[in-house]
């Protein structure tokens, strides 16, 4: 028996109905751009790239050190914000005192009544406290060999790919909104191949496997 | 509305699940956690270099360790060391995994009945104080060692003067008591000389493992590959095994067993003839008897052969004569090195390439004697405390039974994992291992390395020079001088931190003159005798040049690197000859029962053709008892065989018989009978035969022909030939038994033309001529590229992982035989089988001429491994890289993919390092140098047989090399357009002047 005209298209108009709801959903659910959530998860420590990289204009390379030198952009050993907030105790924003605070029970440790296991001394530095765990963001799989190095000597600046750090209370994964054919016309995650190689074509950059999968 | 068909409807379905199916996916919350302090010289992801000494032989080799984020990951040789100049043998290439093993122990243990039981730091200190304060008082401590130089060493004898009791022991297995007893008697002093391999021009080596573990091997095999290039020197192996360092040699000479002193003899006689003028004093009258028909009518050499030799010798500018090795130690051991020696004395080798220096750290070493005497003050209550450190004489010395009387005192041992001695101890401290460590040596007088920690200490270890200072502290009896060893290394070294950045201070120590004792008549020169338990074959054991001693029988890489002569793994094998075997009525895998006076082992045969028919030989090492009776129970380790005794301990095998001038156990001392049980063991065989079935994998060119030029050469081996086709490549040309294939075969071939990038087409270029066979490269390459170690079961099912590998050829010409050793890695072919065959791309062409594997693309088909002619794709059949157990994890290297199950992989040509020189080339804007890529095979190659670089680059060393007479590439016939060059090794004959 055959299935009546009518019948097919209803049922297709519900795959088609289904199919764009869970696209709608997913995306949503990947890229949620509300106020709070936009920002990416909470972190320890609730650090401001906008203002630190933003308002005050601290270069990238201040803190991620390794970017211009290896794989990795590294992120700023404790002493590197205990370098400045040791003498600076307040930010601009409600509450800042208290994040900034923070840095230093990280660094010095927390002893018994919420004293610093270690007396911060602006000479010497503390060596028993514990390290800040940040959220990791950005995440390559590990069959990628990604090199900063590379990429910052090329003049590729961070915000191509890290999106406008300088502007992000918490930084978050920017998804890239184009529509293109190598993610099969879905809003693609950064950092996935296909978004890798669209750079790359553009560029004249190498499309070798070899460059970035051993 | 169009109707919808099947095509459209399926396409909107796998949309709506792939988008339900990301939906439904969140990545795992990781985190970055960041150093506290950053340490100045670390940059995560970048390595950082320490120069260190590798403690795995007594050899004390500089080396460099490669750290990521405080992990060692890596071993290479350090350059500035003049013996091995960035050289690192197979056994120091695995060395770091003693570190990250998991079965180490987590801490201090006591003994509680049969079991150790942990213990804290305190407690266990506390208990050896009270023991050790009045044992030490009584004199009735002793302390049993390796062999130790430098400030550990200087710290033994302070502390047990300080304890009151200076009673040391330095055993080492190989301690080479005939040869300092020799050169006691001929030149009065009692030592090991130096024996300069570089300088040689003519070698003899009378049962000497000198590429293996003959003293410092490493440096031998610097210095042999440096004196032989360009197809220069000659050498001679005798002994009645044709072992790695003797297929290395031009010639193998076989006198009967126990004879072999004889023909030591006889080529001194005719040196000395040759040399009227020399004044040699004494000796011509000593050697008067020996002539070579004598010698002939004894070791069944040819009288002829041995004027030749001797000939050879006497024109020589650096001759040198090795003396015998534990595997032709008889009941003659010091009157054959001896004889050996007075070889080098009438050729005038001594004070050329053999000369003594300052009182090496050999000479302090304790005899089997000395130990043996130790055994009876154990039996007779002498001893109260013994401490043993970084020696197993349990296993080593089976003969002294030294077990149950290491429990008549209370011993304390300080091996860091389990073994034989460890295990019968009354209290263990477990040391650091040596990247734990803080440490200095001096094994070649003038060469001292320092030794320094690269990682924290992973267990609750303690280096034993510090417990030995706190111990002393602790009973009162403190040890003079800096409280913490640390100290005391600065002490002596004064600028430490200079001294760690160099490695150490390289200065070889100036020979000092010797001269011939002038009464040499308590020499007498014997054969070998042998006691049997009516059986006719004598018995030769050999030190394995995996396992030196057996100490290295505990890593599973170093199992399952192929034996370099019988290419087998992960147990014992009886070799001998195929004619021994054939009256034995026994086929290889026959498992028979070998019985001397004092033992009997059951082991399978091996049948080869490199040793003599009259001789069965088997390797030491093996058979040690399950590594970790403690705790293993609760883990599942089973693969990799942790839990089981492999093969076994050919030690045990051997009476107690000494060699009475020097204290030596004699190990050539024994006939064994062989029984066959008439059980089979499916032996574990990564390569299957010896011979190249006329496929010219191995080639070779004489040394005639070689400087004749292309020309037809009838002496190669290795399958027909036919006669120069004009190529310029040499006569060596192969044609395969397929020869109508040979049209295929491109006359203008060159591996430059085969990569779309300008500037680059990577290549390698392996010197046969040069390559030993000793396997460094492939645990290099283990390390380096995270190639897991997979077991006995599945080598024999052919799965095994090694991405390089030696592949070993026996080639015969008329009596002689000539063996050849090949590394095979992936040839990175220009025309490369595997890649079309690839349905997802995951093996191609990449444009720089590599032959890339992307295993994360990879869908496991294997067509790309079946269709490659070299059989140097490796599949992953099973998930190696969930069985890493912590902490092995912390010694993979992050810069290469851990490949789990389903995929291939292979030699990548350490695309790593390529890459990593191009990110410093491109962003300094210039083009990679030749030699700024070096892959791990070639970085530790001793031979410095491998050379990598870049084919494009005319003046760059592959692409000389390439062009040499001796070029030639494997299955070239096949079209494959290989990027690994080889060149044929030189056969040097006897008969021709070099």
């Amino acid at each position: 028996m055959r299935t009546s005209k009518r019948t097919l298209l209803f049922i297709g108009s519900m795959f088609v109905f289904a199919a764009t709801a869970t696209v709608v959903v997913a995306a949503s659910g990947m890229y949620d751009l509300s106020d709070d959530e936009a920002s990416g998860p909470e972190q320890p420590i609730e650090y401001s790239h906008a203002l630190h990289a933003g308002e005050m204009g601290i270069n990238c390379l201040y803190c991620h050190t390794g970017a211009d030198k290896g794989q990795h952009a590294t992120v700023p050993a404790v002493s590197v914000c205990w370098g400045c907030h040791q003498a600076v105790k307040k930010g601009p924003s409600e509450g800042s005192a208290e994040e900034i605070a923070k840095i230093q029970q990280y660094y010095c440790g927390q002893g018994k009544d919420g004293e610093a296991a270690e007396v911060p001394n602006p000479i010497k530095p503390c060596t028993k406290g514990s390290s800040i765990p940040w959220v990791r963001i950005h995440n390559l799989p590990e069959h990628v060999q990604f090199r900063h190095n590379r990429h910052v000597n090329a003049g590729v600046a961070c915000q191509e790919c890290h999106g406008d750090v300088q502007d992000m209370k918490r930084v978050w994964l920017v998804p890239d909104t184009k529509l293109r054919p190598s993610s099969g016309y879905l809003p693609a995650q950064k950092l996935e191949m296909g978004w890798c190689l669209d750079c790359h074509q553009k560029n004249g950059a190498t499309q070798d496997c070899a460059a970035c999968h051993y | 509305m169009p109707e919808l068909d099947r095509r459209d409807f399926l396409k909107i379905v796998g949309l709506s699940a792939g988008a339900a199916a990301t939906a439904a996916c969140k990545d795992p919350v990781e985190t970055v956690i960041p150093y506290l302090n950053q340490p100045e010289e670390i940059i995560p992801g970048i390595p950082t270099y320490y120069a260190s000494t590798c403690r795995e032989c007594p050899s004390g080799c500089s080396i460099q360790v490669k750290t990521r984020e405080g992990r060692p990951l890596k071993l290479e040789g350090n350059p500035s060391d003049p013996r091995t100049e960035g050289a690192l043998c197979v056994r120091g290439q695995a060395a770091l995994a003693r570190t990250y093993d998991a079965t180490r122990f987590e801490g201090p243990m006591k003994r509680e009945g049969e079991r150790l039981v942990p213990v804290s730091w305190e407690e266990a200190l506390q208990i050896l104080a009270e023991k050790l304060g009045p044992a030490g008082a009584a004199g009735k401590a002793v302390f049993v060692s390796g062999q130790e130089s430098g400030t550990f060493d200087a710290l033994l004898d302070e502390f047990m003067a300080a304890i009151g009791s200076p009673r040391r022991l330095r055993y080492e297995l190989f301690a080479h008591e005939p040869l300092r007893a020799a050169n006691e008697k001929l030149f009065g002093v009692r030592d090991v000389p130096r024996f300069d391999f570089g300088k040689a021009d003519v070698l003899v080596a009378f049962g000497a493992d000198f590429l293996e573990t003959w003293l410092d091997a490493t440096a031998a095999q610097v210095g042999f590959a440096n004196s032989r290039r360009g197809g220069r020197g000659f050498a001679v192996y005798v002994g009645p095994r044709l072992s790695l360092s003797g297929s290395n040699c031009d010639a193998w000479l076989s006198p009967e067993p126990g004879s072999e002193i004889f023909l030591a003899l006889g080529l001194a006689h005719e040196v000395a003839r040759a040399k009227p003028d020399a004044d040699l004093g004494a000796v011509r009258a000593l050697l008067e008897p020996h002539t070579p028909d004598a010698v002939a009518t004894k070791t069944g050499i040819p009288a002829d052969r041995i004027r030749l030799l001797a000939e050879k010798l006497a024109s020589a500018t650096a001759p040198l004569a090795l003396p015998p090795g534990n595997e032709l130690h008889g009941s003659n051991a010091t009157a054959f090195s001896a004889a050996v020696q007075l070889l080098n004395y009438v050729s005038g080798a001594i004070g050329n390439t053999v000369s003594f220096t300052s009182p090496s750290a050999l000479s302090a070493l304790a005899t089997y004697a000395d130990l043996k005497q130790l055994a009876g003050q154990l039996e007779a209550g002498e001893v109260e405390v013994l401490f043993i450190h970084g020696t197993n004489p349990v296993y080593s010395a089976p003969q002294l039974e030294l077990g149950p009387k290491l429990r008549k005192a209370f011993t304390v041992s300080f091996a860091s994992a389990n073994d034989e001695t460890a295990a019968q101890a009354d209290l263990v401290l477990p040391d650091h291992t040596a990247f734990e460590a803080w440490g200095d040596s001096e094994t070649a007088s003038g060469v001292r390395t320092l030794q320094q920690p690269t990682l924290n200490p992973i267990r609750v270890t303690r280096q034993t020079a510090d417990v030995l200072l706190e111990l002393a502290r602790k009973i009162e009896k403190p040890v003079p001088g800096p409280a913490t060893f640390r100290e005391r290394l600065q002490a002596q070294w004064g600028d430490l931190d200079a001294a760690l950045a160099a490695g150490g201070s390289f200065d070889l120590a100036e020979p000092v003159p010797v001269s011939l004792a002038a009464d040499l008549s308590g020499l007498r020169f014997e054969g070998a005798t042998a006691a049997s338990s009516d059986g006719n074959l004598a018995l030769y054991l050999y030190p394995s040049n995996h396992f030196y001693d057996g100490r290295g029988a505990r890593l599973p890489m170093l199992q399952e690197v192929p034996d370099p002569v019988t290419k087998l793994v992960w147990g014992s094998y009886l070799e001998l000859h195929p004619t021994t075997a054939k009256q034995l009525g026994v086929v290889e895998g026959d498992i028979v029962t070998v019985e001397t006076p004092a033992g009997e082992v059951r082991v399978p045969v091996f049948p080869h053709e490199t040793i003599r028919p009259e001789v069965v030989a088997l390797a030491i090492g093996q058979g040690h008892q399950p590594l970790d009776p403690t705790w293993l129970e609760t883990r599942d380790r089973d693969r990799l065989q942790r839990s089981k005794v492999i093969g076994v301990n050919a030690l045990t095998l051997l009476p107690d018989a000494v060699d009475g001038d020097s204290g030596a156990l004699a190990w050539y001392s024994s006939k064994a009978k062989i029984t066959p049980t008439g059980e089979k063991k499916w032996i574990a065989k990564p390569q299957t035969t010896f011979d190249q079935e006329g496929r010219g994998v191995a080639q070779a060119v004489s040394l005639a022909a070689l400087a004749r030029g292309a020309s037809a050469d009838p002496e190669h081996g290795g399958g027909q030939e036919h006669s120069g086709s004009g190529d310029g490549r040499g006569e060596d040309h192969h044609e395969p038994p397929y020869a109508d294939a040979m049209h295929l075969e491109t006359e203008e071939f060159d591996p430059a033309a085969d990569a779309i990038s300008d500037t680059y087409r990577w290549g390698m270029s392996v010197d046969l001529d040069a390559c030993s066979g000793c396997g460094a490269c492939i645990t290099a390459c283990a390390t380096e590229n995270n190639i897991f170690t997979i077991g006995e079961e599945l080598v024999r099912g052919g799965r095994e992982m090694a991405w390089i590998r030696l592949e070993r050829y026996v080639e015969h010409h008329e009596d002689e035989v000539e063996v050849r050793h090949v590394p095979m890695m992936c040839q990175h072919c220009g025309a490369a089988p595997c890649e079309p065959v690839c349905p997802v791309f995951a093996t191609y062409h990449n444009p720089e001429g590599l032959n890339v594997m992307v295993p994360n693309r990879c869908i496991g088909t294997r067509y790309c491994g079946n269709n490659c002619p070299y059989k140097v794709r490796r599949f992953n059949y099973f998930s190696f890289d969930r069985d890493v157990e912590s902490p092995e994890e912390l010694g993979l290297n992050p810069d290469v993919i851990v490949r789990s199950k389903g995929v291939m992989e292979k030699c990548s040509f350490c695309v790593q390092r390529i890459n990593a020189a191009k990110d410093k080339a491109v962003i300094e804007g210039r083009v990679v140098a030749d030699g700024e890529v070096t892959p791990a095979c070639a970085q530790t190659c001793p031979a410095k047989a491998i050379v990598f670089g870049n084919h494009k680059d005319p003046t760059s060393e592959v692409s000389k090399r390439r062009e040499d007479p001796r070029a030639y590439w494997v299955f070239h016939h096949l079209n494959t357009r290989p990027g690994v060059t080889y060149q044929k090794s030189i056969r040097r004959n006897e008969t021709e002047e070099a």
